[in-house]
């Protein structure tokens, strides 16, 4: 197990390896796949980072070892400055002996503790390898459960859509056309539903801007997204005075008690959150 | 670290003297006892590590 192995320890033993002629593959068969993430032929490497990443609920922030060390751990690792270390290893080797350990007692016993059961747990239902189970991601995971339940229950599923290669847009080849990268923020946690009352306290100037630009939204509206002149519509005063009714009544009073509509436009990550947070 | 056990591989080319092994425990729950091995360049390095992959099979 390493700490961001894929990224850091597994390139650098395999650069310097063949500065003396060996081949890390061959010596031990670990190498790197397509995506940069080392893997074992006949052993498995298990980063702990992805685990911090995606399973320990620790913020963005605090992924570094040390912070891991100190929050899931109890304790604080001895720290030294990496420009430090060729000077003690010169004058004091004993010294540097234990600092040099610290992060690798810190990852053995985050593995032990926390990653190794949970990932072989996972991979008791999830049809995948331990590799791939500990950096696949949860919305990767869901589905492959999914798809267990499904073919046990005899219950077709779609087959999972495939980008045709090869897309151009204005003559230029494409990588990917769609958007990747997108983040789920909790932004507030409460039981929502449309017949509780929740609380709300609303920007005034944000209606009064909504309420600057109604012809220029509704214009949009009709004649972009449904193909309709606008001067053809017979009750566009009417439509237009109704909805400037509605949000100047609710810039005069932002601060309101309602019940809401609860949409919910993402379903594809839908389960991921359930897992990640424990509520939907 | 391989079973509860530390290993620390040094090269001397870049580490002053020899270091004897030694123990790192952070915490009672987290011992760290480490075998010390003396190497001679990072080459006699690099090959004991790889041969102790092959030798104990993780």
């Amino acid at each position: 197990m390493t700490y961001n192995g894929d990224f850091f320890d597994w390139p650098f033993v395999e650069r310097r390896a063949l500065e003396h002629g060996m081949n890390m593959f061959e010596e031990v068969g670990v190498r790197a796949n397509e995506e940069g993430q080392y893997r074992g032929r006949v052993c498995m490497h298990m980063d702990c980072i992805y685990w911090v990443r995606r399973d320990s609920y620790l913020p963005a922030g605090s992924h570094g070892l040390k912070a891991v060390t100190k929050a899931k751990l109890g304790y604080n690792p001895v720290e030294i400055d990496p420009e430090d270390m060729l000077p003690m290893a010169v004058a004091k080797p004993r010294h540097m002996a234990s600092y040099s350990v610290s992060d690798a007692v810190a990852t053995y016993y985050l593995y032990q503790k926390y990653v190794h059961n949970f990932i072989f747990s996972l991979c008791t239902i999830i049809p995948l390898g331990a590799e791939d189970v500990l950096r696949k991601g949860s919305g990767t995971l869901c589905e492959l459960l999914l798809m267990v339940e499904a073919s046990r229950h005899g219950v077709i599923c779609p087959n999972k859509q495939v980008t045709p290669r090869g897309r151009t847009h204005m003559g230029h080849l494409l990588e990917s056309d769609t958007y990747i990268g997108g983040h789920v923020e909790c932004l507030e946690s409460g039981v929502f539903r449309s017949d509780l009352p929740t609380q709300w306290r609303l920007d005034p100037s944000a209606f009064q801007e909504l309420i600057d630009r109604i012809d220029a939204a509704l214009t949009f509206a009709l004649e972009v997204e449904s193909g309709v002149e606008r001067a053809e519509v017979a009750n566009y005063e009417e439509v237009r005075a109704a909805i400037v009714r509605k949000l100047e009544a609710l810039r005069d009073r932002p601060v309101r008690e309602e019940q809401p509509t609860i949409y919910h436009l993402d379903v594809a990550a839908m389960y991921p959150n359930i897992i990640l947070t424990n509520r939907l | 670290m391989l079973d509860n056990k530390g290993y620390l591989l040094v090269n001397r080319q870049v580490v002053a003297d020899d270091v004897p092994d030694f123990e790192y425990t952070p915490k009672k729950a987290f011992p760290g006892h480490f075998e010390v091995l003396n190497l001679k360049d990072e080459a006699a390095t690099i090959r004991f590590f790889f041969d102790h992959i092959r030798q104990s099979r993780p």
